[in-house]
């Protein structure tokens, strides 16, 4: 190291050896011994750094607890204030619930009377044949799907029938109790 | 360093009178007072991240006045106290996330300090120069105190002319001794920047001192 690369790292790193690069300190530390110089620039460096540490004043022991009681009093506050971190954790996913439940259970209960209303009409012909035959339906069987489809499409849209596998599940349901 | 991020295992226990001590459980001590002190901070953010409050009490013992200072040194002393409040309360509000990066605590406290710090500054009014306190010597003669209040008046008004990395990046490796690659995990920058910015905050404030002190 010459005392140009010396001077260059005093100006970066400062007076204490102790904070340079480990690859450089050795190097630093065999030019000092042998050449004045460099040694006075570290001495200007330390003093310089010394400037710099000035210390500033130091807040009392009494001041620092008041703080401490103070930050523990807010966070506290701020915890009484909001849920716990776990309890804001996300909710897990629920059945949506949408308003106006009294409609839903209206709308519901049409499709079911509408279903065991028409279910008679709809099967003239017993449960051999043709009970799919929508040409076989007299016109009360055709006005009772139609209400049972109104009932359906109310409890769906107004009411609890809210998720589409409770939907579906409630048409095959509605399927299966008017084809036994 | 160890696989959670460069911790010695320890742990703490309470003592008799309440506050807790670190006991080592494995592996060769700590060899210097900077590795223990650092062991006893890793230990105690544990405790608070399952949300102990006497740990953290610790912790806030532990830090509140060099992070007081340093925001006095960066932002002025009017706000420097609310300052360091509010950098606890966020130590608190975050403290299930230390440890998902590789940051000793102090690092990662100096790194919230510094932001705070800095949202301060963005949101405080441009203009206005903070006033430091007076420096206290009490062991210092009457004419060693005023020589000592001039350099330190001196020294204050040339650091207050830096920009503001250089003097964040000045405070934080003379002032809070810290290394360079410690300042550049602070300020969240590359190493070379970090050299950059003593170096040239260091020249100017050479330039700054010499001009002040024939004036």
């Amino acid at each position: 190291m010459d005392i140009r690369e010396f001077s260059s790292l005093l100006a970066v790193y400062g007076g204490r050896l102790d904070k340079w690069p480990h690859t450089h300190r050795l190097a630093a530390t065999r030019l000092l011994e042998q050449s004045a110089d460099a040694l006075a620039l570290l001495e200007q460096a330390r003093a310089l750094d010394a400037d710099l540490r000035a210390e500033m004043p130091a807040t009392s022991p009494a001041r620092l607890r008041m703080m401490e009681d103070s930050i523990l009093a807010r966070l506290e506050a701020e915890e009484e204030e909001a849920p716990t971190p776990e309890l804001r954790r996300p909710v897990p996913a629920q059945p949506q619930v949408r308003t106006k439940p009294a409609a839903g259970r209206h709308g519901q209960a049409m499709m079911w009377a509408g279903l065991r209303a028409g279910r008679p009409a709809l099967r003239p012909f017993g449960h051999s044949g043709s009970r799919f035959l929508v040409g076989s339906m007299t016109g009360f069987g055709l006005s009772m799907v139609l209400l049972a489809g109104v009932g359906l499409w109310i409890g769906s849209h107004l009411g609890q029938i809210s998720s589409y596998s409770q939907q579906q599940a409630l048409a095959y349901y509605s399927i299966d109790l008017w084809l036994r | 360093m160890g696989a959670d991020g460069g911790m010695r295992p320890s742990t703490l226990a309470r003592a008799g009178h309440g506050s807790l001590v670190m006991r080592d459980n494995s592996g060769p001590a700590p060899s210097s007072p900077t590795e223990r002190a650092e062991g006893v901070d890793e230990a105690l953010m544990r405790l608070v991240a399952e949300g102990d409050r006497q740990a953290f009490r610790q912790l806030i013992q532990r830090h509140l006045d060099r992070i007081i200072i340093l925001a006095r040194r960066i932002v002025g002393p009017a706000e420097s106290e609310d300052i360091a409040q509010e950098v606890f309360l966020k130590i608190w509000r975050q403290r299930q996330q230390h440890g998902t990066e590789v940051l000793h605590f102090k690092t990662w406290l100096y790194r919230v300090a510094v932001n705070q710090c800095l949202d301060w500054k963005r949101r405080a009014l441009p203009g206005g120069t903070e006033e430091m306190p007076d420096i206290e010597d009490p062991g210092a003669s009457p004419f060693a105190e005023v020589q000592n209040l001039e350099r330190a008046e001196l020294v204050k008004g040339a650091i207050a002319q830096l920009s503001q990395r250089q003097r964040i990046a000045i405070t934080l490796y003379y002032q809070e001794d810290l290394q360079a690659s410690e300042v550049a995990e602070i300020m969240q920058c590359e190493l070379n920047a970090v050299e950059s910015l003593l170096k040239r905050g260091r020249q100017k404030l050479r330039e700054n001192l010499e001009r002040d002190s024939f004036l």
